[in-house]
């Protein structure tokens, strides 16, 4: 093939060829020197020519196959957007955190909440059954010392 | 697509604005799907499903496959359309890069399961689906025969309209491995489909 950066023309015919087998047989579509230097060779090569009308043949056959259109049944069906619900809405919150910039904010803040809301529950419950177990451990050897006195306290 | 925005085989850019108002147009329908709009999600299906549908059909060889990928193709429209970067390509080089991503996935699973449809059978599907001549026919089961890749390059350039450079997006190739991909292509039509016949006309 020859350089494209030279306006020399094509060295023989096989690299013309070549060349309508690459870009096809509109002249317009090829690179501005491979397009000229192939018009000077069309000039004087018959078999050129020959190899010029062979393309433009195949680019007719190609061309004029008939359109192929989808079903009409499925383009309806296609207009009305796949169920827009549940699903949907989880795949697009599975896409946004499939995000990797995201990955790390989420994995930072997933122990924070639950740290909180560990707290927040504890702090709702009544101070003398926070209290309870320690003070039976504090006042464990008073027990011991007075056991009529305070057994009933302590059952 | 405008055959008129096909740029040169050296400098095609991946996104030409200069095909008129068709981009602009696709563009704002696909942002405002990416927002949820349905009346603009069925105006890309109307615009878009029989071009997508031919490509995979011609691809695959089989309607049914190429009905279920065209579902699946815009399922996929409408759950990614805010991935869709605007200016970087154009909106139908983005949705048929998805269906080609979709199909090649069937293909090569039905190869695995020895599931493909033959060319025999092919010509048969589009004979009764879509083709009536017998010279269409030819050139379909003709294009049917190619390897895979060559096929999906061939119908790209020469019969979606791609760029040698969009196609290259679509395929995920570089541009120069496309247009080889084309020549090969290029060269077996012709030999089955040209000398063959001059062949028997002698």
């Amino acid at each position: 093939m020859t350089d494209r950066s030279t306006n020399r023309p094509p060295a023989d015919l096989a690299t013309f060829s070549s060349n309508l087998d690459r870009w096809g047989p509109d002249l317009s579509r090829w690179p501005d020197n491979e397009a000229a230097a192939a018009q000077s060779l069309l000039q004087n090569s018959d078999a050129a020519r020959r190899e010029l009308a062979h393309s433009l043949k195949l680019e007719e056959m190609l061309s004029s196959l008939p359109p192929v259109t989808a079903p009409p049944a499925l383009k309806r069906k296609l207009a009305t957007p796949p169920e827009s619900s549940s699903d949907d809405t989880v795949a697009r919150l599975l896409d946004w955190f499939a995000i990797s910039i995201w990955r790390p904010v989420f994995s930072a803040t997933v122990p924070l909440v639950i740290g909180f809301t560990l707290g927040f529950l504890q702090a709702g419950e009544p101070a003398d059954a926070q209290a309870d177990q320690p003070s039976m451990l504090a006042f464990s050897s008073i027990l011991d010392d007075y056991p009529e006195e305070y057994s009933d306290d302590f059952q | 697509m405008k055959t008129t925005s096909r740029s040169k085989a050296d400098g095609g850019r991946l996104y030409r604005d200069d095909a008129g108002s068709d981009n602009t147009r696709d563009d704002g329908w696909l942002r405002a799907v990416a927002r949820g709009d349905e009346h603009a999600y069925a105006e890309l299906v109307a615009c878009h499903s029989d071009r997508i549908y031919a490509y995979l059909l011609r691809l695959t060889g089989s309607p049914a496959d190429a009905e279920d990928l065209l579902q699946e193709t815009f399922l996929r429209v409408w759950r990614k359309a805010d991935s869709y970067q605007p200016g970087r390509v154009k909106a139908g080089t983005w949705m048929h890069r998805i269906a080609h991503n979709l199909s090649i996935d069937r293909i090569r699973k039905r190869r695995g399961e020895s599931q493909l449809p033959d060319v025999a059978d092919t010509s048969v599907d589009m004979e009764t689906s879509q083709i009536a001549s017998q010279e269409w026919r030819r050139v379909e089961a003709t294009i049917a025969r190619l390897p895979e890749n060559q096929r999906a390059a061939l119908l790209l350039c020469q019969l979606q309209g791609f760029s040698n450079a969009e196609a290259a997006h679509i395929l995920k190739l570089n541009v120069r491995a496309v247009e080889s991909l084309l020549a090969r292509a290029r060269r077996a039509l012709k030999m089955t489909l040209l000398e063959a016949g001059e062949a028997t006309d002698d």
